[in-house]
């Protein structure tokens, strides 16, 4: 027997999630004292950038911080300069270990983006960061909360968090530690590209299809790489996203085919 | 747009639940390839719940650990599941996904061995707590017992009677014998059961669900994010209600009025916003500046009303002990205070709502409990049948949260015992902040001593007090005569004058012929420190507007063994015709430079609370001492926890 | 240049059916034969890493398809494969269905693998071999400078069937698909990652069980792989040699 239909993403109502992440920025901007808003210039953080902006009516009352890898898209350090200014943004950008080898580079990518914030949050004294990840990013993810808290090591027992129930988030930190703030949890990639094109924001034109291909993800320049597709406008990209499949359209598989895929594997005995 | 459903799906632990979620979620299209799972011997079941329980440790446990959100529609609705786990000791996970659910799919095994066991109950009961509806109660496993009626209607009775005995509706509960392995009657009616006539889960879903109304209609409710001072401007929620641009606004606990300026909505200028909305608003009132987070606003019709006491219901999902006494962090939309569990008035099973014990003195896992809270300061919060969004809280203790609601709030809005403070010219400088002190409710000023400028005063907009010595001796820096006293309080428009040494009703008649014939409004104090006071009580309590013990004079006229005994009786005079009693000398000597008061002082404050008496009037404290607030931050500390014991409002 | 993997195919079962492998056997003929034998473990995704990077085990460290109880995915291997090589220098190269992740691997190809890359029934080998061979022929119509693609049935077929007829049978219809692939280029070679042979003689087991979806393992990995090259100038000792010798044919 074969499912009815193959259904993507379930797509939520777009005002709905806006208003619960307006009120996770506001719970976050009145418990927390030094917030800083991690920003790539990648989708993501741009509509959360876009989203405190609307939460503080019009302002950006917090700290922009850049992790600068040295190795970032030159469209993507136009696009921070430009809205930096346009937008009137406290801006600081952390230099981060800049190794020039791009191989070397892509190895240790990780650890130095974690150093580099490790620095930034020692120096600036930020309790609390902004971050855009969203749920359906990854299958760790889906045990984030809205507010969570990070130690020194930036490490976090997903098993002994406390519940986040009836719109109290959590908000003891420890000594040490700080707290990610994260509004987008509940989002997934359509509904992004939707609310993108509902409010115009402004994207990198990487994300849009050139002969051939486009990014999905706008990483440092030797860690990403782009994927076949032809869609060259926002409206093309949400089409994309409803109809083909998840492994078609960026090579990495959703949570629940990994877990098809690892299912198989231990039946097949390989685990 | 499709409007969203919330789901949880609750049950026992082996009775099939993450199987069922799976088979669900594959039926609506959510899941594809089948085949990659189907094994390939006739007969084989295919398991869903391994794409569910993503983390390893959960498959080794074969128990979902935390709740995730699963995503499916139908031709009706989206739904959206929140996986909760069976195990008893994940009872505080379960209860965050249930905390977001409007309705409820219960999974009971029909397998003989199985059927409906303490964990179906538990959550039964605490779906009933926290008001979220049965949608359809799914009887699983129908294959173990043949498929036969007989055997499902076994445990539908079974079901009928307890959900009865737990005090829910049970004329509308829908039951659907299902095999969540094979997926029959989830999606697709099953062959094997003719006999069952009724819908498929799906079909009942949505035949039976409703998207919660949004509550518009209801009495405006918008909780206080976050305030600028600059701008006047209110970033918060509307939980209930319409909020429209220029209508009046009422804030509690900070008591501040005004009018609704501009508003907006997801970055857009709006006129009015509704529930379920982010705002920020303006807010044009001269008293802005009071405003602060935790604040909820209101219209005229239906003001907030802040309250001290509330009577909730709590439940204790784990390993934690909840004691009498004990002080917990409340949250509670936007407000986050402290709170003390007054009483434990009946402490109630969690496996089927059933009474235990009456005044219990502490909770263990697993209990509900109906408590009286006390709340160091106001908040506002509703009772929870009115307003699920304000009458809903957590009470934490070091990273534990035990949920409740609020099933009573009190309309008391004062505290019951209050503070006279004495005021000297050492007082002045710390004016500022004392009179913000929560308790203080009357300046006193005594006449034996220079007079302070009384319009200074009058501006802290607090009841003033003019003690009129009656005794030369007693004259310290200022000679001013009884009369002259009285004239100057008549003049000033002082609220109160305290007559010392009252030793008969005629001494206070005297003075109550000057004060109407200058039309004034000024009340009088008799202050009881003489032994003829005490033969006259009754009469001088009838003719006094307020009572003052004088502990120091009584105690010299009468002996100062017999002061304890006389402040009861004097106390108990007072009650009983109505008259407001206040109490004098050494309340709390020992919180002048100290960190902590000596024994002594603290027993007696919770005494003075414990007999009712309504003010305690703090002499020295106040008007010798280099730090007041201090003084008063300790009394206030002792005398929140004693009128949580003491009081019942 | 056309390369073309066949995961698990070994000597064992091509010399005794070679009258039944026409296009293989022609190959043999206008090229060269050899063994290759592989050193550390007769792993898939380890040897197709090496293969296509020039990296050997050690070296890339690459063990298996899971790391830390996630997929692996493209983007966690940091190497250059050849095909990255020699597309940065202007070449216009493909690879399709390379088997060292799961789903497996293509470049510049959209291309779904059957089964995720673990296809398991006889309708899933042969919607393989089918699909891969269509997707490959539309390739080699464009004439590109190097095309790698790699056939994974071949490795489960002998796990389920080893020492059956059904071995020989899917040998000759695999046969018959390369031989459509062949007729596109000159420059050609076909090689498996390592051999195969009887599960009790393995030297080492590559599955935890000895149970695959309820059936039996009859075959298990085998350190001799295949090697036949048509007109590539450098020999090949080791998987790794492989990413020179297809370096060694363009201007680099």
């Amino acid at each position: 027997m074969e499912g009815k239909k193959q259904i993507n993403f379930v797509e939520a109502n777009l005002e709905e999630l806006e208003n619960k992440s307006l009120y996770v920025i506001r719970e976050a901007a009145a418990q927390f004292k030094n917030i800083g808003i991690l920003w790539s210039m990648g989708k993501d953080a741009t509509t959360m950038l876009w989203m405190i902006r609307k939460a503080f009516l019009g302002k950006i009352p917090f700290t922009v911080l850049h992790v600068d890898t040295g190795h970032k898209f030159k469209e993507m350090y136009a696009m921070r300069d430009r809205y930096a200014k346009e937008w009137g943004l406290k801006l600081v950008v952390e230099q981060a270990e800049f190794v020039e080898d791009p191989d070397k580079h892509r190895e240790r990518c990780g650890e130095i983006k974690a150093n580099a914030l490790r620095a930034a949050i020692q120096k600036h004294k930020f309790d609390a960061i902004f971050v855009g990840i969203r749920r359906d990013e990854h299958v760790l993810r889906t045990k984030e909360r809205f507010f969570s808290p990070r130690d020194k090591e930036f490490k976090w027992d997903y098993k002994e968090q406390p519940v986040e129930m009836w719109g109290l988030l959590n908000n003891t930190l420890e000594e040490g530690e700080h707290m990610r703030i994260h509004p987008l949890l509940d989002w997934n990639e359509l509904d992004l590209w939707r609310y993108i094109k509902k409010e115009n924001i402004p994207i990198n034109e990487l994300y849009l299809s050139k002969g051939g291909y486009r990014y999905r993800s706008l990483g440092c320049v030797p860690c990403t790489r782009p994927v076949p597709s032809e869609a060259k406008d926002v409206d093309e990209i949400i089409a994309e996203l409803r109809t083909t499949e998840f492994s078609e359209r960026s090579g990495r598989l959703s949570a629940r085919e990994q877990t098809e895929v690892m299912q198989k594997l231990r039946a097949l005995g390989y685990f | 747009m499709k409007k969203n459903i919330n789901l949880c799906v609750v049950g026992h632990m082996d009775h099939g639940k993450s199987t069922f979620i799976g088979r669900l979620l594959y039926d609506a299209g959510y899941i594809k390839k089948y085949e990659f799972i189907a094994l390939q011997q006739e007969g084989r079941e295919i398991d869903f719940a391994h794409f569910l329980d993503i983390y390893r440790e959960e498959r080794e446990n074969a128990m979902t650990m935390d709740t995730t959100k699963r995503f499916f529609e139908t031709e009706k609705y989206q739904y959206t599941i929140i996986d909760s786990p069976g195990h008893k000791e994940f009872i505080k996970n379960m209860l965050s996904g249930v905390s977001e659910a409007q309705y409820a799919i219960v999974i009971v095994s029909c397998d003989e061995k199985e059927r409906i066991q303490e964990q179906t109950r538990r959550h039964l009961a605490l779906l009933h707590l926290l008001g979220v509806r049965i949608a359809v109660i799914a009887v699983n496993k129908m294959d173990s017992v043949g498929y036969k009626e007989k055997e499902f209607n076994k445990v539908t009775d079974e079901m009928n009677q307890f959900l009865a005995y737990i005090g829910c509706d049970t004329s509308a509960t829908a039951f659907v014998p299902i095999v969540a392995t094979r997926g029959e009657n989830i999606s697709t009616h099953s062959e094997k059961m003719e006999w069952y006539k009724g819908e498929t889960i799906i079909g009942w879903l949505d035949t039976t669900v409703m998207p919660a109304p949004p509550s518009v209609a209801q009495p405006l409710r918008v909780v206080v994010q976050f305030t600028s001072q600059e701008e006047k401007l209110v970033l918060g929620k509307i939980e209930a209600g319409r909020l429209v641009q220029g209508e009046e606004i009422y804030f509690e606990p900070a008591h501040v009025q005004g009018v609704v300026g501009e508003i907006s909505v997801l970055g857009k200028q709006v006129k009015e916003a509704f529930a379920g909305e982010a705002v920020g608003f303006i807010v044009k009132s001269e008293k802005f500046s009071l405003l602060k987070r935790g604040d909820v606003g209101g219209t005229g019709m239906h003001k907030p009303k802040p309250c001290l006491q509330a009577i909730g219901e709590v439940i204790v999902p784990f390993d934690a002990k909840v004691r009498v006494g004990d002080e917990f962090v409340f949250r509670s939309g936007a407000n986050e205070g402290k709170a003390i569990i007054a009483e434990i008035i009946k402490k109630i099973s969690s496996e089927n709502l059933q009474f235990m014990e009456n005044n219990a003195l502490s909770l263990h896992e697993g209990d509900i409990g109906i408590v009286r809270l006390q709340f160091r300061e106001q908040i506002v919060v509703e009772r929870y049948s009115t307003s699920k969004e304000l009458g809903r809280f957590l009470l934490m203790k070091e990273k534990k949260a035990f949920p409740g609601i609020i099933l009573q709030t009190t309309e008391m809005q004062a505290y019951k015992t209050s503070l006279i403070c004495n005021i000297s010219p050492l007082t002045m400088p710390h004016l500022d902040r004392l009179v913000k002190q929560k308790r203080v409710a009357m300046l006193r000023v005594n006449g034996a001593f220079e007079l302070p400028d009384f319009a200074i005063l009058r501006k802290y907009n607090l009841p003033i007090v003019l003690d009129i010595p009656g005794d030369r001796k007693k004259r310290r820096t200022s000679m001013i005569s009884d009369e002259e006293l009285l004239n100057i309080a008549i003049r000033e428009r002082i609220d109160f004058v305290g007559l010392s040494y009252v030793r008969s009703v005629k001494e206070m008649e005297d003075v109550r012929a000057v004060i109407e014939k200058n039309k004034s409004q000024v009340k009088v104090i008799a202050k009881i420190e003489t032994k003829e006071a005490l033969l006259h009580l009754n009469a001088i309590t009838e003719a006094a507007d307020m009572l003052l013990i004088d502990r120091g004079d009584l105690g010299t006229d009468v002996g100062y063994e017999k002061v304890p005994f006389y402040q009861e009786k004097i106390v108990a005079v007072a009650k009983k015709f109505g008259k407001k009693i206040a109490v004098a000398t050494e309340l709390a000597m020992s919180t002048i430079n100290t960190d902590r008061p000596t024994h002594a002082d603290t027993t007696q404050m919770h005494t003075t609370v414990k007999q009712g008496v309504d003010y305690l009037v703090l002499a020295e404290e106040t008007a010798k001492n280099n730090d007041p607030v201090k003084s008063v931050e300790i009394i206030n500390l002792i005398l929140d926890f004693a009128e949580a014991c003491y009081c019942l409002f | 240049m056309l390369v073309i993997g066949l995961d698990g195919a070994t000597w064992k079962v091509i010399q005794p059916n070679l009258e039944n492998l026409p296009n293989i056997k022609r190959l043999i003929r206008e090229g060269k034969a050899a063994t290759v034998i592989v050193k550390g473990k007769p792993l898939s995704v380890p040897l197709w890493c090496s293969i296509f990077s020039g990296k050997t085990p050690e070296e890339h460290g690459h063990e298996g398809f899971m790391i830390n109880d996630q997929l692996l995915h493209r983007d966690d291997i940091h190497l250059d494969f050849i095909w990255d090589t020699l597309a940065k220098k202007g070449y216009k190269v493909f690879a399709l269905n390379i088997p060292f992740v799961l789903p497996p691997y293509s470049f510049r190809v959209q291309y779904k693998p059957v089964g995720y890359g673990l296809p398991e029934t006889e309708e899933e080998w042969s919607e393989e071999l089918e699909e891969v061979t269509k997707c490959a022929r539309k390739i080699l119509e464009q004439k590109p400078d190097l095309l790698c693609v790699v056939y994974t049935l071949l490795d489960r077929v002998q796990h389920y069937y080893w020492g059956e007829k059904e071995v020989a049978e899917w040998y000759q219809r695999v046969d018959v698909k390369i031989g459509e692939l062949l007729k596109y280029d000159t420059k050609v070679i076909v090689l498996s990652d390592h051999g195969f042979c009887d599960f009790n003689e393995a030297k080492i087991k590559t599955l935890k069980r000895a149970v695959m979806n309820g059936r039996a393992v009859k075959g298990d990995h085998h350190e001799e792989a295949v090697i036949i090259t048509k007109n590539i100038f450098m020999p090949i000792k080791e998987s790794e040699d492989v990413y020179y010798a297809i370096q060694n044919e363009f201007k680099v």
